[in-house]
């Protein structure tokens, strides 16, 4: 009960911001800690219809019990989260923004040029409080108004639950339920951010749909849900984060994500996370726990997972592929570079159940300073997967000698006619790599950035054109520092 | 709140211990404290379930349920009605046990090595020599991180120390032979195999683990080896337990500086069949090599997990596992590579391959990298899948029937690891051991349909 009053104390605490010196301020705050309250706070605050509710409130009566089994398998080592320390629902707070590029960080300025971001993009990522100048804003009006013509929905999760529930009731949870591990399960009560996105049948969806033109919504992501759905024959492309530093003030996040490909459908879901990853000393840095799952549930359907991970302190990710069409496709090509005191525990879980699933894995760690970084995955075979093939490489590079590369792969194979590789190597950036690169007049530091390009190239030309450029840049600047 | 259950009751309580009772040593207070501490850590642990990382893809709930006697206090089994059928290496010194105890009269006399090794059984050692164990036992085997190795040194009774001599190469292999045999209860035993090798000193030494159909045993037997500086070892593993067998064994291996250990495990026999190996790269320029091939049909289980911890600077560590499944069989490989910080040019490789020869048996790997020091060479590989058809219809086209192509084609499969055996009668051993389970199991299955 004290918490129902708390709550109404902080609502009405923010009401009063209202007539207050900060007259635009909504009251957007919830206080700390998560209880029923909160989560009935938030769907409130979302407008949602009582299935969404209830929903949600069985995912929290399920975290409750879940609460001694936070996932520790993980090759991860951070304090304990207090999971009633944090803010759940908190809109960004437009009074601690900075007015214009100036205020903000000279380092991260510095950043922005390197990647060759344009000033307005710069603003926008940097939190600054731009409104209607915003030249994209039209941009991305006619963006949309185009693909509801096509038919294409591409709005926030919040308006999908609103305007298209019987979507969203029919694949919400199919892929990721609300029971499927700690995080994801908190992300079922909390969430409330993410994209929706409907392909219908036999469209090859354009354009590259990103968060970017989604503007109606501020992409805070701190507990983001998404779902794609990709019907019979349909094609998209999603891009999701950006390669320069995001400002962002939660440091715990958990996102879910859940694509859904249908017969002959393809998806292919590319991911750019560069969060904020602490200081030199390891101080701070966000914690990103991430559940992405996609089921290809149609034959021959295809979803394809390119991710490059820089940021974030902690990051937790196994984007998988449920492999149930006969004849689907599942793809894995992840770049993670850790450095100073990041650690990553990344990789995939291909399931192979339909006849003639194909799956690929390329996972490509580089570790330097302190950092450690971990490739995990499954790969397994059910009895019915006749004809199935995997074939996996990981491939780790450690720059100096205080960080650590660690590769822990599970294959399980219950087909004889199915086919499984997999290899996986070690190795450090040699010293006749580097003479070569210098003795040509490169600096140390473009010589290391010229070499792990290399190194990741398998992976980084599988990202659309517009992301492969900028991400070639990134892994340079996320290794600065590390030689020398 | 659901806890999940991560421990089984274990049938190796008091009863277990009284009827064991007094074991050779127990006046020794080291080795009684030995002894009692690995107790204590059994009950406190009990058995793993799945839900231990380790013994993920092992079950023991049928192995917990079973209530073993100790087999070596059973006065039901005529031992000396134990038939003697094992092949033994050419040229050996054959020691035979059963059921855990030393038989001296199935077994060659002791007394010819006697200026250039150790060889006694380990209940004299522990009652007569037991500072000659102090250093050695317990030392590699760590009873705390490992459930098996905590069992056996629990109830250690008997066994073997062999101590080879600073300098000395001993020219015969010695040949260990393990046989399980049950009454009317099923038994379990726990041989103990102790081996040192002093600086730069040479030996082979070979171990069979077979039984006798009946009752099922659980044979728990551990190997601690410690491989001296510049010393040599060659050391190879056959089990082939009864198919109503248990095995739950440990190889557990030190090797100081420039020490070159090889090794190979051949396992085809038993029920359910767990090694683990793990060896130490504890000093600069120590080599390992840790081979196997497993053969399995029906509903077998085997499992072989290896870990390779690389210490010191420049250390080489190979392993290439094979194995064959067909029936309703499980085949498990779990292998860890750890290099160190300080271990810095080291040199680890290792390769899993599996085939699967019908519909019905499962393989499960985890080969894993852990590695904390830059500049070094690491790489895993594993590949599973089945016969190659080209292949077989290549030699079908030259007139060969189908089954003779397959076993042709398996059998070349698993002998390019045999291969890698140096010691070459060990090697022969092992050949003619891959070629008998492949008649077998022709036999077996030629009757049914693929």
């Amino acid at each position: 009960m004290a918490a129902t009053q708390q709550t109404i104390a902080a609502v009405q605490e923010t009401e009063k911001y209202k007539y207050g010196w900060q007259t635009e301020i909504e009251s957007d705050l919830a206080p700390k800690g998560l209880s029923e309250d909160i989560v009935r706070f938030i769907s409130a605050k979302k407008e949602d219809p009582e299935w969404m509710l209830e929903w949600r409130l069985k995912a929290y009566k399920m975290w409750l019990t879940q609460a001694d089994q936070e996932p520790s398998w993980a090759k991860l080592d951070f304090p304990k989260i207090d999971y009633q320390d944090a803010y759940y629902y908190a809109a960004p707070k437009l009074g601690d923004a900075p007015e214009s590029l100036d205020e903000v960080d000279p380092k991260l300025r510095e950043t922005y040029d390197k990647l060759g971001i344009p000033l307005l993009e710069q603003e926008m990522l940097a939190g600054v409080a731009v409104d209607a100048v915003f030249d994209s804003v039209s941009v991305a009006t006619t963006y949309k108004k185009k693909l509801n013509e096509m038919g294409v929905i591409f709005c926030s999760i919040s308006e999908a639950i609103k305007e298209h529930p019987d979507l969203v009731k029919k694949y919400m949870g199919t892929v990721v339920p609300y029971s499927d591990n700690f995080f994801a399960t908190l992300n079922s009560a909390v969430f409330t951010d993410g994209s929706f996105v409907y392909i219908p049948k036999g469209l090859r969806c354009p354009m590259e749909l990103s968060t970017y033109f989604r503007i109606n919504e501020k992409n805070t992501g701190q507990f983001e849900r998404t779902l794609i759905i990709a019907d019979e024959g349909s094609h998209v492309s999603y891009l999701e984060g950006c390669t320069a530093p995001q400002r962002d003030e939660n440091q715990l996040h958990a996102a879910v994500v859940e694509l859904i490909a249908l017969d002959d459908a393809e998806i292919k879901y590319s991911t750019v996370q560069n969060w904020y990853p602490g200081d030199e000393n390891g101080k701070g840095g966000i914690y990103n726990f991430v559940t992405k799952r996609a089921a290809c549930r149609g034959k021959n359907s295809k979803v394809t997972w390119t991710q490059v991970e820089t940021g974030s302190a902690i990051t937790w990710k196994y984007p998988s592929c449920i492999l149930q069409g006969d004849n689907s496709v599942g793809e894995f090509y992840s770049v993670a570079i850790t450095n100073n005191h990041q650690q990553a525990d990344t990789g995939t879980k291909m399931i192979h159940l339909g006849k003639n699933t194909r799956s690929k894995i390329i996972a490509k760690g580089i570790s330097a300073g302190q950092s450690n970084s971990t490739y995990r995955g499954l790969v397994r075979i059910q009895p019915k997967a006749d004809g199935a093939r995997n074939f996996t490489q990981c491939d780790s590079l450690l720059i100096g000698n205080k960080c650590g590369a660690h590769t822990v792969p599970y294959i399980e194979s219950r087909n004889p006619t199915a086919l499984t590789e997999h290899e996986a190597t070690t190795s450090k950036i040699s010293d006749d790599q580097m003479f070569y690169c210098q003795q040509r007049g490169m600096n140390p530091e473009e010589a290391v950035s010229l070499i792990v390009n290399g190194f990741c190239k398998e992976v980084l030309q599988t990202l659309p054109m517009e992301f492969a450029v900028e991400a070639q840049k990134l892994v340079g600047i996320s290794l600065e520092g590390s030689v020398g | 709140m659901t806890i999940a259950k991560t421990r089984l009751s274990v049938p190796f309580g008091d009863t277990y211990a009284n009827a064991v009772g007094v074991l050779p040593g127990a006046n020794e207070s080291w080795i009684d404290g030995l002894r009692n501490t690995s107790r204590a850590i059994l009950r406190s642990q009990g058995l793993p379930t799945r839900k231990n990382e380790a013994w993920k893809y092992t079950a023991l709930g049928e192995l917990a349920a079973t209530p073993f006697i100790p087999a070596s206090r059973a006065e039901d089994v005529d031992v000396t009605q134990v038939p003697v059928t094992v092949p033994f290496v050419e040229g050996a010194l054959k020691l035979v046990f059963v059921n855990g105890v030393f038989r001296a009269d199935l077994s060659d006399p002791l007394d010819q090595l006697s200026d250039e090794a150790v060889v006694r059984p380990l209940s004299e050692a522990l009652s007569f020599i037991p500072q000659d164990l102090k250093k050695i036992l317990g030392s590699v085997s760590e009873t705390g991180s490992s459930i098996v190795a905590a069992l056996n040194t629990g109830f250690l009774e008997d066994g073997l120390l062999l101590r080879v001599k600073a300098g000395t190469e001993l020219k015969e292999p010695i040949h260990v032979v393990s046989i399980g045999a049950s009454g009317v209860a099923p038994g379990s035993f726990h041989p103990r195999f102790e081996v040192e090798l002093e600086a730069s000193s040479q030996a082979t030494f070979i171990e069979s683990h077979v039984g006798l159909p009946g009752q099922p045993y659980l044979a728990n037997a551990v190997t601690e080896v410690v491989v001296g500086e510049g010393a040599k070892l060659g050391h190879y593993t056959i089990i082939n337990d009864d198919t109503d067998a248990y095995h739950l064994g440990q190889t557990a291996v030190f090797i100081d500086r420039a020490g070159k250990y090889e090794s190979f495990i051949l396992s085809m026999g038993g029920k359910l069949v767990r090694r683990e190996v793990k060896i130490n790269l504890e000093e600069d320029h120590g080599e390992a090599r840790v081979d196997g091939v497993y053969g399995i049909a029906d509903k077998q289980h085997s499992e072989i997990v290896s870990e390779m911890l690389h210490k010191a600077r420049h250390t080489l560590s190979s392993q290439v596992v094979k194995g064959a499944l067909s029936g309703e069989s499980r085949g498990v490989f779990q292998g860890r590579v750890h290099v160190a910080r300080e271990a810095q040019k080291t040199d680890g490789r290792q390769l899993h391959k599996a085939l699967l020869l019908n519909k019905g048996p499962e393989v499960d790997c985890k080969p894993e990298l852990e590695i904390f020091a830059d500049d070094v060479q690491c790489a895993h590989g594993a590949t599973n899948g089945e016969l190659d058809k080209e292949q077989v219809f290549y030699l079908a086209s030259r007139g060969i029937d189908e089954g003779t192509a397959r076993a042709l084609l398996i059998e070349g499969f698993l002998n390019e690891v045999v291969f890698n055996i140096s010691h070459e009668p060990s090697q022969r051993l092992i050949l003619n051991a891959v070629k008998s389970w492949l008649v077998r199991h022709n036999q077996a299955s030629s009757g049914s349909s693929r």
